[in-house]
């Protein structure tokens, strides 16, 4: 090894990349800077338009400077961009679809604010006069509540520039990492800090990437799990996509930490946009040195690979997911022996989440003891949660592991809009529902299961007075019935019978006999059967797992379910094949207004004659049933 | 490394290598299973196999566990029957419920579960499985919707023959068994060996049943039908009624075909002895010069399994037809039949009967081929009980045979006849009835025998898995032959036999065939009357 120890680390860069042509917000700028949050979800909102748009505003006027960032997180202020002109500091604008864009650019070039709906926030900086009455972005609640570690220059950071990421510190823990310390003592380092698997595993990494270091075997693999397939989860995409270069990062001293030569990104395929990005972060990365043989002088070679996974759920399993690489059926293998003894071809491999990945450069940059200032009991450190819902805002934002259900509400919504929220469902399809008396628990791990929650990677689904439990159950279980692989019996016939017996709850009866009425009753105890069979028995955490929504249902919303057995009604309107409207004939006086109202038109009759509703067509909206004015309408 | 675990409270020591299971079947603990089989690797598939761990209360597979130090597990909780009665309810929830029509009821696994774990209701209800039945394979039938999905078939064709004929597609509810691009069995590499029929737990493969049509061509008089019975059919008649000598059990066989309908009955042997004496030939010619390795099966999953697998070795394997095929060509010269039937140990019978050389322009030379079981079926169908009361010798020509061509069909008999018959001809008598030793446990055995003070080897392969084991002895080795079955048994264990799981009931087979071989002098093809008389007119080799 040569003598690196004395060199800063960003000089082992410098014959590679420019850094001095990475933007920077803090310094002042000559010509406008335009900084376009370019990611999935403001592609959808509409922010290639938006690019367009600024594009022909300053059509042959090449005096700007188009830069394109990852996102700021938070997926609801899309299409988000930041704008700094000659003096000032970097003010960011939200909702900016291309309509907007000339009123915006027109008003901000001449130095006035324009309407104040638009406006996020700025970053001010010293020597650039700040705007007036604009809040500073990261003093905004949502930010400030928050604790950005992983996160942290999201949305400043252009995910196709590796000087970029360089700049804001980055790639300086595996630098000092490789040339410093030795692959044992950064096990020991991420051991002792506490970091757990993000990915709904919650076991500690470094112990796992200690077993893997002590396996006598020479050929070891390193493999970073993107494969994200939750619904409602999508915290991993954001950090593939906005910073690709962290996970590079983490990914390089994961598999030097264990020893490995070869690391895997195994990520689905139908991410594209991340796909695209790590693929150039790649590329960027071996052009500076940072993968490959001997790096750094060294004399260590890791290679880093993207393998585009044919999104099945059950693939996030470490075992299926190996099992996929190999080419074979992606279904899981019985534990032991454990991936880090016997993985991917039989060599020892290391499978971690992407978010823990993302973990790692800041524990080796700040220190265990800097990252067990976060969080609560034994789970530390910072987690991603993905907001969906009836919220205000909807993204991902990083909190303390630990933080309270009420605490995360308070970012995500407004205070006098709380009340009106009836659940919580958290941790996707093997998390489950918190009702508000709850929303006081904390969640780390172990009170998480105390509470039959998984937190999984991480999905915050907030349900309002108009979404039904047992709809939402219901959505769980048959996400859970199509993504089983099929192998294991409790999983593939429990599921299979468990969206049954939902059905067969929320459905009005096929037939109106007492057979049908008793399944219907004997329905939620066999939930509750079923239930513990697929947690006891089941091959992997897939089908442990999928019962958590259903138990937690059943706990906290059993008078839901018991209305929708007894009294076949759902309060939230949602299921409404529970009901059928028929029309009472002796009622009914045949004036037709409910068959001028029914925007189905199933209701057919005619003048001054008892009416009909065809049932087949009716979609149960319930409009014939508030207009009649004759109680002709009534509900089977 | 031994080490001590506490099984329901009692104190047994176990190999650290070892799983659960292994420990528990040792000791004599039984614990269902559905998707373990000793020849493959646990999968963890039907979790029926749980076990309590003391310590932590979790269920964990027995399977696919290994025992460690101290290990406490208790085997019968309540929680952890309860556990296995509900897996088993929620298979029945959907599983067709037509046990009274499903040839597997009385033999069925799933069937036999339920009424050990005492399920004596319908638990969950379920939309009943339906998924299309493949029926184009002229041995095997696949109705999916009797398929619990344990994967045995999918292992045994993949870990043990490595031809994948069938495997997982789709995934959750809609996960079934099924050939490449959905075409059907017949259209896949499938050798039609019949593994899987055998591995199979519940109704959803078996092998196909002829028996309807064959009861209603019996029905016609004005026809006339005959019929080859196979020795280890005989054999399995003979141990299946208690039945202690194998000729009893053939006349008893004999006579009651006749009372059914069949003009003509003959045993299988007087062609097993054509097979021989043709091989002999073949291998006569080749005693002064053999360089090339010749390899001599009757079997015709391993002919396809050479084929599609090993090409290689095509040009090696012996072009001999198997004795079926043989008899029905010697029995068209002979004399004119309506219907020809022909009784097998296996399935794959059924599919050589169909192939395009065993053709006369599309129409099958033999017209049914029955397994074992079917005859068993068919002669309980039309009201024979057996014993039966009556016996009758087999027709002419075949009331000659020789004891080799009874013994054919075990372990090894195609080495042992064509070594009787090469003595023959050299003129060594043959004093002794069993030259070759037949060790039940072993796949590979080799053979050294000397004539006219030069010395000569043979090899005899059991198992389709070991072909491949074997291949480069069978290249390099330098043998005047080499046999090759894809039983490990020779046909005795066929697919088509009902006593096929258990050791002991083979090893009865066995006895039944060599006590015969052994107290008959005519134990040689050669000595058989009417082959010599078929070859004064016919020259050896010129036949086929």
């Amino acid at each position: 090894m040569k003598n690196l120890k004395d060199k800063t680390y960003k000089t082992l860069f410098i014959d590679a990349v420019e850094l001095e042509k990475a933007p920077q917000y803090s310094k002042p700028v000559e010509m406008p800077h335009i900084y376009v949050e370019r990611n999935t979800g403001s592609i959808v909102s509409g922010i290639d338009a938006t690019i367009q748009y600024i594009k022909k505003y300053f059509d042959k006027d090449e005096n700007y400077k188009l830069i394109e960032t990852g996102s700021l997180g938070i997926s609801s202020f899309d299409p988000v961009i930041g704008i700094q002109i000659h003096g000032r500091p970097l003010i960011f604008f939200k909702n900016v679809t291309f309509s907007y864009v000339s009123t915006i650019l027109d008003s901000i070039l001449n130095h006035i604010l324009p309407e104040s709906d638009f406006i996020l926030g700025q970053i001010s900086h010293t020597g650039l006069s700040s705007w007036a009455d604009v809040p500073e972005l990261y003093q905004l609640d949502i930010f400030a509540k928050q604790n950005r570690r992983i996160l942290k220059n999201f949305g400043l950071i252009q995910p196709d520039f590796i000087e970029s990421y360089i700049d804001y510190d980055g790639y300086k823990a595996f630098a000092e990492t490789i040339t410093r310390k030795t692959a044992a003592e950064v096990c020991n380092i991420i051991e002792k800090s506490g970091l757990r698997g993000r990915g709904g595993g919650a076991f500690n990494t470094g112990k796992k990437w200690q077993k893997a270091l002590n396996t006598g075997k020479s050929q070891k693999y390193f493999i970073c799990n993107a494969d994200e397939s939750d619904p409602g989860s999508f915290s991993g995409r954001l950090l593939a996509e906005n910073n690709p270069h962290l996970v590079i990062e983490g990914i390089l001293i994961g598999a030097y930490a264990v020893n490995a030569r070869k690391a895997f990104i195994y990520i689905r395929n139908t991410y594209t946009l991340a796909i695209e990005r790590l693929e150039n972060a790649l590329f960027q990365a071996q052009k500076a040195g940072l993968t490959g043989e001997d790096i750094f002088g060294s004399g260590i070679n890791i290679e880093i690979e993207i393998f585009k996974g044919p999104g099945a759920y059950v693939c996030g399993e470490e075992t299926a997911l190996i099992a996929s690489m190999e080419g074979e059926r992606g279904t899981p293998k019985p534990k032991p022996p454990y991936p880090s003894e016997d993985g991917l071809f039989g060599q020892p491999t290391v499978v971690n989440n992407i978010e823990t990945v993302c973990n790692v450069p800041y524990i080796l940059n700040y220190g265990g003891d800097e990252f067990q200032k976060a969080g609560l009991n034994n789970s530390f450190g910072t987690k991603l949660f993905s907001i969906s819902g009836k919220t205000d805002i909807t993204g991902v934002i990083e909190i303390d592991l630990g933080t309270s259900v009420a605490e995360i509400m308070d970012i995500c919504i407004t205070k006098q809009r709380q009340p009106e929220i009836k659940a919580v469902h958290i941790g996707g399809p093997s998390g489950g529902f918190i009702d508000p008396d709850k929303f006081s628990i904390n969640l780390d791990y172990e009170t998480a299961i105390d509470n039959k929650l998984g937190l999984g990677s991480g999905s915050f689904l907030v349900l309002d007075k108009t979404n039904c439990i047992i709809d939402i159950t219901k959505y769980f279980i048959k996400f859970i019935n199509n993504e089983s692989c099929g192998k294991c019996i409790p999983c593939r016939e429990g599921s299979q019978r468990l969206l049954e017996i939902l059905n067969r709850i929320s459905e009005k009866p096929s037939e109106y006999n007492k057979h049908e009425s008793l399944l219907r009753f004997k329905g939620v105890t066999q939930l509750e059967q079923i239930s513990s069979l697929m947690q006891k028995t089941s091959l992997c955490g897939l089908g442990q797992n999928a019962p958590n929504t259903i138990l937690s249902g059943l706990l906290r919303f059993r008078q839901e379910y018991e209305e929708h057995i007894y009294e076949r009604q759902c309060e939230a309107n949602v299921c409404r094949n529970l009901k059928e409207y028929y029309v009472v004939v002796d009622n009914c006086v045949g004036c037709g207004i409910c068959a001028k109202k029914c925007p189905a038109d199933a209701i057919i009759g005619t003048e001054h004659q008892a009416h009909f509703i065809i049932q087949d067509r009716c979609i149960k909206c319930g409009v014939c049933e508030a207009s009649c004015k004759f109680n002709a309408i009534m509900i089977k | 490394m031994t080490i001590t675990c506490y099984i329901n409270n009692t104190k047994q020591k176990a190999d650290s290598n070892e799983t659960i299971l292994s420990v528990l079947n040792r000791i004599g603990i039984s614990i269902p299973t559905l998707c373990n089989m000793k020849e493959l690797s646990p999968t963890g598939a039907c979790r029926l196999c749980v076990v309590e761990d003391a310590e932590t209360g979790e269920l964990i597979t027995s399977c696919s566990t290994p025992v460690r130090e101290n290990m406490k597990i208790f085997t019968h909780s309540p929680e952890v029957i309860n556990a296995r009665k509900t897996i088993i309810e929620l298979l029945l929830a959907n599983h067709p419920e037509n046990c009274l029509y499903c040839d597997k009821s009385g033999n069925c696994e799933l069937q036999k579960l339920s009424e050990d774990l005492n399920i004596r209701e319908k638990v969950f209800y379920g939309d009943l499985m339906s998924r299309k039945t493949d029926r184009s394979s002229p041995g095997i039938v696949r109705d999916m919707s009797k398929c619990i999905l344990c994967g045995r078939c999918v292992r045994i064709c993949d870990e043990i023959l490595g031809i994948s004929a069938i495997d997982l597609i789709n995934r959750g509810k809609n996960t079934s068994i099924e050939t490449v691009f959905q075409k059907g069995l017949f259209y896949s590499d499938c050798i039609h060996c019949g593994l899987c029929v055998t591995a199979c737990p519940t109704g959803a493969i078996m092998a196909k049943s002829s028996i309807n049509q064959v009861i209603e061509k019996l029905g016609n008089n004005k026809t006339t039908k005959s019929i080859m019975i196979p020795t280890t059919t005989i054999a399995n008649i003979a141990v299946s009624y208690n039945i202690r000598k194998y000729e009893d059990a053939r006349n008893m066989l004999v006579a009651a075909l006749h009372s059914i309908g069949f003009n003509k009955v003959y045993p299988m042997s007087l062609f097993n002895d054509f097979f021989i004496s043709e091989a002999t030939s073949i291998i006569q010619n080749r005693l002064k010069n053999s360089p090339q390795p010749l390899i001599i099966t009757d079997c015709p999953a391993i002919k396809k399994y050479i084929q599609i697998k090993e090409p290689e070795l095509v040009e090696f394997l012996c072009k001999i037809p198997a004795p079926q095929q043989i008899g029905a060509k010697i029995l068209s010269m002979q004399e004119s039949t309506d219907l020809l039937m022909s009784v097998s140990p296996c399935i794959a019978h059924k599919y050589e009967a169909v192939q395009t050389q065993n053709t006369n322009k599309g129409v099958p030379e033999i017209d049914f081929v029955l397994t074992s079981d079917e005859l068993d079926k068919l002669l309980k169908t039309l009201g024979i009980t057996l014993p039966f009361t009556r016996k009758e010798t087999p027709d002419n020509p075949a009331n000659s045979d020789s004891s080799a061509g009874v013994f054919f069909e075990t372990k090894h008999g195609i080495t042992e006849g064509i070594v009787r018959e090469l003595f023959h001809r050299s003129d060594l008598s043959v004093q002794l009835n069993r030259i070759i030793e037949i060790k039940p446990e072993k796949d590979f055995i080799e053979y050294e025998f000397e004539i006219n003070k030069t010395y000569y080897s043979v090899a005899c392969i059991s198992g389709i898995e070991n072909l491949v084991k074997y291949k480069k002895q069978i290249l390099q080795g330098n043998y005047l032959f080499v046999e090759v079955r894809s039983c490990k048994s020779g046909c005795i264990d066929g697919c088509g036999q009902k006593l096929t799981d258990s050791q002991d009931s083979q090893k009865r087979l066995r006895k039944t065939l060599s006590e015969y071989d052994e107290k008959t002098s005519n134990n040689t093809p050669g000595k058989n009357p009417f082959i010599k008389g078929f070859y004064r007119n016919n020259k050896l080799g010129n036949i086929f």
